[in-house]
């Protein structure tokens, strides 16, 4: 197969078709392509899938793009991007103030789709959940921000000749989503605004399309949380997700000797999958200790599949020798431009390896911002960060009208996603005016039961509301580079809850609206200042689901009033 | 020495953390309470704009004239200190008019300018040296180069800290429940306030919970008619300075001034120094509603890109609404309440609450510690209402 060439701040380079612009440059050997406004640092690829805006590039004429979501086609000159990029370059060269004065034309009006139940996201939860409302008589739009369904667990090759891992798991379903008359797919498009008018939801996606549904499902999954440490605003540091993204999509490593580190059963996939793919994982450092392990045993034996599935990944790991570090936190990671070291600790002795990428996860965060826009109630759960959008028996929210499956209902994995969805695609359904299968009903609940059970008991194997704060001068915040001691002069000022402290610091201020730094900063006010969680708030409501041009949001009159 | 406070200030936002200050200065002994913590109300939910340019001629305008004195010493005192603790950034606004909007806003400045503040009329290049980038429709405007610009929530931590200095106590999470009033021949004063966290006895109380502040009155036993003027605000992503100044519609002023319930929007365009430009302005009575209203952003995004029309390209990246407290006669309510003894309100200064803090609070010390006020009380009184209401 050929390679496509492109360019990189003038180099010539090539990659893969089908490559994203931050695949193509690691596989060029590039690892940060931005630095930041404020410290100055070197930034490139961290959450791998479109939340945290760090690996922000310019690619021909589209400024300020996410590298892990661009396709990078052939013959594009890509450059590095700072903020006076955010616009064409030569709109902003004196010369061209002539043009510039001239008004724009008005772009098109967005495009109106209707259609009885839209289901957001197309992860398992989401491909069940249009499928069931599909089988049932509905008329589906199924929306993904992603080229292809399959959500990050089920992500399929992006780059050609390559099979992801959703490839081999579930070719069946992806052929009946594309293929489902009454199912149609709106790949590469995120709602960037969900609201309602007199009769129906109207969904605002970037692209320009809007949604008319009479049902909402919600399926918008979960982002990674990582516990900040010394040094993980290096590049190189990647969450585990994006490292499996990476692989699955287009078979790129983040490097070639690397520590996976955190806690959760991710770890061990993550390691696995890298070893697999060819590098060399220096270790696993898993915060819970083997105690911890051996003591939830007995109810890990119930789940006797899901056992077998991490032994799999335990065994790949001992076959190339690599250490698993029970009761061990990564400490710093050290480096100038790029990660080269990693430092762990169990308390009382200290590791450091030479790596030139580190993996790092500790749980899945769900992404509630559709909900709250849509004026769902959710609930804080006992172990942080987990949070849940609250849904009855049968995955109706408190939103009339509005359905919710998969991890925002609480983080549980890929069976408790299926099944939810197939129940709240049925809802959603009957709610629309076409009842489905009662019997398809009744399984999946027995299912989605089993796969709670499996979800609550996960959640006390991998707390992370006991590790300690990270030491002050820790960035908290990526985007505006806010460091703990700053939060913490906040709360000595008085802020008692995360809003104010994002007034006083700009904590979550940054493109990625708190997506990343959010839970940390909820955990540290609560911490600095005594006050429960719940009092001091977090940063899960965005009314703009991700940044829209103002041309885009403009013209979102035309849908109705929201 | 009395372990009491002779002043309870109630709101911890720019205008509660002013009127500490200024009581603290005048030798009152201060303690601020407020039911979140610092900045938490309406002070988190504008602009941050010092305005002369939005004032029509009358006692605001001497009121704001007093307070761009004020901050301009609060900004030296910062900064004598080291470093820029409240960004406070003297940009000075342009009002931009259409060829249809010229006359009349060159008859307000002129009116204004009658009224000591500083104005210049700019015609087509005028306008352009100032902005570059604004539309070829716009044919002129007037320049406000005592304008400003602070980060308010900086600001009122800036000034806690000063009261603090000089002080003052701060207690948060604290809500005020109900007025302590001492019982015989007095009849209604106050001699404190009950809050969650136990009676907080004082001299004399002031009300400064902005848009809440009807609500706080209630609860003391006195009246303010003071409603919620809900506002939206865009947030854009950082860029280079582009937008150099608050540039704002020439029609901004007649939405100000205006009593609708609907909502009414104006563009207001200012970039900032940490680079996002923010978006304005909306105008409307919707209760304590925090969603915001989606066809309001995008006509507020309409606003905008036919004043900058490069902006048209530029991402937004967040938005947020805030409440103003709004009188109903568009004049701040500063002084004693009409009925209680010993009650003082500092709130109705609906969206010019951050500029007019300091010469509120000065304002406030002078009417509870007896020196002598910068600019006439009277127009302010909150007494002025409950007359017309009885009437």
């Amino acid at each position: 197969m050929s390679e496509m060439g492109f360019r990189f701040d003038g180099q010539d380079l090539t990659a893969p078709p089908g490559s994203s612009v931050a695949s193509a440059l690691l596989r060029n050997g590039i690892t940060s392509w931005r630095t930041t406004r404020n410290g100055g640092e070197r930034r490139g690829l961290f959450c791998g899938i479109g939340n945290c805006f760090d690996c922000l590039v310019n690619v021909g004429d589209r400024h300020g793009v996410r590298a892990c979501q661009e396709p990078v086609q052939d013959g594009d000159e890509a450059r590095e991007f700072r903020v006076r990029d955010t616009l064409a370059g030569d709109a902003l060269a004196d010369d061209a103030l002539a043009d510039d004065a001239v008004p724009s034309p008005p772009p098109p009006h967005a495009h109106h789709v209707g259609t009885d139940v839209a289901v957001i996201g197309a992860g398992p939860g989401g491909m069940a959940a249009a499928l069931a409302a599909a089988d049932a008589g509905c008329q589906v739009v199924l929306v993904d921000s992603s080229a292809r369904p399959g959500g990050q667990i089920y992500r399929q090759a992006a780059t050609a000749g390559r099979r992801g891992d959703g490839d081999g798991v579930l070719p069946a379903r992806f052929d009946r989503i594309t293929s489902h008359p009454r199912v149609t797919l709106l790949a590469g498009a995120t709602v960037w605004h969900a609201g309602r008018d007199e009769d129906a939801f109207v969904l605002h996606c970037t692209a320009g399309t809007a949604v008319r549904a009479r049902a909402v499902v919600l399926a918008t999954g979960a982002s990674e949380f990582v516990l900040p440490f010394p040094g993980w605003t290096l590049p190189g540091v990647v969450t585990a997700g994006a490292a499996q993204a990476l692989l699955k999509a287009h078979g790129t490593l983040p490097g070639q000797r690397v520590l996976v580190a955190g806690t959760g059963p991710l770890l061990l996939r993550a390691a696995a999958d890298l070893v697999r793919h060819g590098a060399t994982v220096v270790a696993v450092c898993e915060l819970t200790t083997a105690r911890r392990l051996l003591a939830t045993a007995p109810a890990l034996a119930r789940h006797p599949r899901k056992v077998a599935e991490g032994a799999g990944y335990a065994a790949t790991l001992a076959r190339a020798r690599v250490p698993v570090l029970r009761g061990w936190t990564i400490a710093a990671c050290y480096g100038q431009t790029r990660v080269r070291s990693a430092q762990v600790t169990n308390g009382k002795k200290s590791r450091t390896f030479d790596v030139d990428a580190v993996a790092v996860s500790h749980g899945l965060v769900p992404a509630l911002e559709l909900a709250r826009t849509l004026g769902c109630r959710d609930e804080q759960l006992p172990r942080f960060p987990a949070a849940a959008v609250t849904v009855d028996a049968n995955q109706r929210t408190t939103g009339e009208g509005v359905f919710a499956c998969g991890e925002i209902t609480r983080v549980g994995g890929a069976d408790k996603a299926e099944a939810e969805g197939t129940m709240a695609g049925l809802s959603a359904a009957r709610f629309a005016g076409k009842p489905g299968d009662r019997d398809a009903f009744a399984t999946a609940r027995r299912k989605a039961r089993r796969a709670y059970a499996f979800a609550v008991l996960l959640d006390r194997l991998y707390p992370v509301d006991g590790a300690a704060l990270a030491p002050g001068a820790t960035v908290v915040c990526r985007c505006e580079e806010v460091t703990l001691d700053e939060v913490a002069a906040a709360v000595a000022a008085g802020a008692g809850d995360l809003r104010a402290v994002k007034g006083l610091t700009r904590c979550g201020m940054g493109y990625c609206q708190g997506r990343i730094c959010g839970p940390y900063a909820q955990l540290a006010v609560a911490r600095l200042s005594g006050r429960p969680l719940a009092a001091v708030g977090d940063l899960h409501t965005r009314h703009i689901g991700v940044p829209v041009t103002l041309s885009e949001l403009s013209n979102a009159r035309s849908a109705g009033p929201a | 020495m009395n372990p009491h406070p002779d002043v309870v200030v109630i709101g911890a936002g720019l205008v509660g953390a002013a009127c500490a200050y200024h009581l603290e200065r005048a030798g009152a002994r201060v303690l601020v309470v407020d039911r979140t913590g610092p900045a938490g109300g309406t002070t988190a939910g504008g602009e941050g704009n010092i305005l002369l340019s939005d004032k029509l001629p009358g006692p605001e305008a001497a009121l704001v004239l007093h307070s761009i004195t004020l901050w301009h010493e609060m900004a030296a005192h910062a900064q004598s200190s080291g470093g820029d603790p409240f960004e406070f950034d003297e940009k000075g606004g342009v009002v931009a008019a259409r060829a249809g909007q010229l006359a009349p806003l060159l008859e307000l400045a002129g009116r204004q300018r009658a009224a000591g503040i500083t104005t210049e009329v700019l015609d087509t290049d005028g306008i352009r040296e100032l902005e570059p980038r604004i539309s070829a429709e716009i044919a002129g405007g007037v320049w406000y180069p005592q304008d400003c610009q602070v980060q308010p929530m900086l600001a009122a931590r800036w000034l806690l800290a000063e009261a603090v200095r000089l002080g003052a106590k701060t207690e948060y999470g604290a809500e005020v429940i109900a007025a302590q009033r001492a019982s015989g021949a007095e009849g209604a004063r106050l001699t404190g306030v009950r809050t969650s966290q136990g009676v907080r006895p004082a001299g004399a109380v002031v009300n400064a919970a902005g848009p809440w502040c009807g609500e706080v009155a209630r609860r003391l036993g006195g009246w303010l008619p003071v409603r919620p003027r809900r506002g939206h605000i865009l947030v854009t992503e950082p860029l280079p300075p582009l937008v150099r100044h608050k540039v704002y519609e020439a029609d901004y002023v007649g939405t100000v001034v205006s009593d609708e319930a609907s909502v009414r929007c104006s563009a207001v365009v200012e970039g900032t120094r940490a680079g996002p430009v923010l978006i304005g302005s909306s105008r409307e009575f919707a209760g304590w509603d925090r969603q915001p209203a989606l066809g309001t952003l995008a006509e507020m995004a309409r606003r905008a890109t036919a004043l900058f029309p490069f902006l048209s390209g530029v991402r937004a990246m967040r938005c947020y609404v805030g409440f103003r407290p709004a009188s109903p006669d568009h004049l701040p309510l500063i002084g004693p309440d009409a009925s209680v003894s010993g009650l003082f309100h500092a709130s109705g200064h609906e969206g010019a609450g951050i500029g007019l803090a300091p010469a509120t609070g000065h304002l406030i010390a002078a009417l509870i510690t007896g020196t002598a006020p910068a600019v006439g009380p009277a127009p302010f009184t909150p007494a002025r209402l409950v007359k017309e209401a009885a009437a």
